[in-house]
């Protein structure tokens, strides 16, 4: 049996697996998270069911549910950790955005799945920007600080020919999960401030990309939409929202070319901290 | 809860729609917010929250000056004139807008059933 041990915003897990292939899974997925814990919060125990091909997720020694492939795998056991973070750590704001950052400012992609979130964070990735976390952002409202959680980054389709993934991407049926440690850029286990977000769309028809400074009861808006825990917040999470939302600046994000729009990501933040400073 | 997440802004520039509320406008009526929403003033403008119907809203100031006016206890009339007064324009302006921001939020269902000032008396 191996242990898998990891820390979530100061929230110690153990991943116990007997399989292998679930191993390799589970290292590409949170290796870089790997940390020496003392005592774990959860624990989980991953085994093969026998005769089948199917992986078992148990969490404390509760029934364990199945996985019938790889990418269901992963996705069941980053949804548990997911919500039972969220349990523990419910003064946080949780986000679903993709966290970066350049020369110690924060920059916070926020967009529903599909949007092209996590490709425009492959791509500033080779721009100069580090990697923070993808998918899950927690937020302290009381510091605008954001909790690094870098795992795998998943895109859910091919990046341009010009970004290409490396060799050690886990591929499964529906995602590509880029290991942290395979990433063009460090990654950071610090806390990060949170200083620009841009709400992202994609589309495919526009020669070029477009940033635009949106005001902030937009930005709050959109903002309570791609939260994971609002109802954990006074007013149902809209003082939350709103608390980010006037606290950093807001923009839309039209995404086109991958490159172009990491050139205008990266003036933005340029130009955002020249006029803080 | 499951979410239906999209937004909607409800501004004085929209154009009008068939009046389903036309009784909003005829002098008996208290437009009233509905009493289970959350809304935030954010910089002049408003965020509402509307758990019931799963959706949030943005009002441009213009929206959230009526929609703070929507107490219940003020008639068009009397919403209309402090319109006027606020924005310094003309009546009838004021009273075309007035009346779209009205259709608007009640056809978001962020009004309660419009009271009468027979219900007001009793």
């Amino acid at each position: 049996m191996s242990f898998l041990d990891f820390s979530i915003c100061d929230y110690n897990i153990r991943v116990e697996c007997t399989d292998p292939h679930a191993e390799s899974l589970l290292l590409g997925n949170y290796g870089r998270l790997r940390r020496a814990i003392t005592v774990p919060q959860i624990t989980y125990q991953i085994s093969r069911e026998q005769g089948s091909k199917k992986l078992l997720i148990s969490r404390n020694g509760e029934p364990a549910d199945a996985a019938d492939d790889d990418g269901e795998f992963l996705y069941m056991v980053e949804k548990d950790i997911t919500i039972e973070v969220q349990k523990l750590r419910s003064h946080l704001y949780f986000l679903h955005a993709a966290v970066l950052e350049l020369n110690g400012y924060g920059l916070a992609l926020v967009a529903p799945s599909g949007s092209g979130k996590s490709t425009t964070a492959w791509g500033l990735l080779h721009h100069g920007f580090r990697y923070v976390t993808d998918e899950l952002a927690p937020v302290d409202l009381r510091t605008m600080l954001v909790y690094p959680f870098p795992h795998a980054l998943c895109l859910k389709t091919s990046p341009p020919a010009n970004y290409p993934l490396p060799d050690s991407t886990i591929y499964t049926a529906y995602t590509a999960h880029v290991p942290a440690e395979s990433l063009p850029a460090n990654t950071t286990m610090d806390l990060v401030p949170l200083n620009v977000l841009m709400f992202v769309g994609f589309n495919p028809e526009i020669s070029a990309p477009v940033i635009n400074r949106i005001q902030k009861a937009e930005g709050a808006m959109r903002l309570f939409t791609n939260a994971l825990n609002p109802l954990a917040h006074p007013a149902d999470g809209l003082e939350g929202a709103i608390e980010i939302a006037s606290a950093v600046r807001c923009f839309e994000l039209i995404s086109a070319d991958l490159q172009q729009t990491c050139e205008l990501v990266k003036s933005t933040l340029a130009e955002e901290v020249r006029n803080c400073n | 809860m499951p979410h239906k997440k999209f937004t909607e802004t409800v501004d004085g520039e929209l154009s009008s729609r068939a009046s389903t509320a036309g009784d909003l406008s005829d002098g008996t009526s208290y437009p009233k917010r509905r009493s289970n929403l959350t809304y935030r003033d954010v910089d002049g403008q408003t965020v509402i929250l509307d758990r019931e119907g799963t959706r949030i809203h943005q009002l441009n100031p213009t929206a959230s000056f009526i929609w703070r006016c929507c107490e219940g206890t003020f008639t068009f009339e009397q919403i209309l004139d402090s319109f006027v007064r606020a924005y310094d324009i003309d009546v009838a302006t004021a009273q075309r807008d007035l009346k779209k921001i009205l259709v608007e939020l009640q056809s978001a269902n962020l009004l309660e059933r419009t009271t009468t000032q027979e219900e007001q008396n009793s």
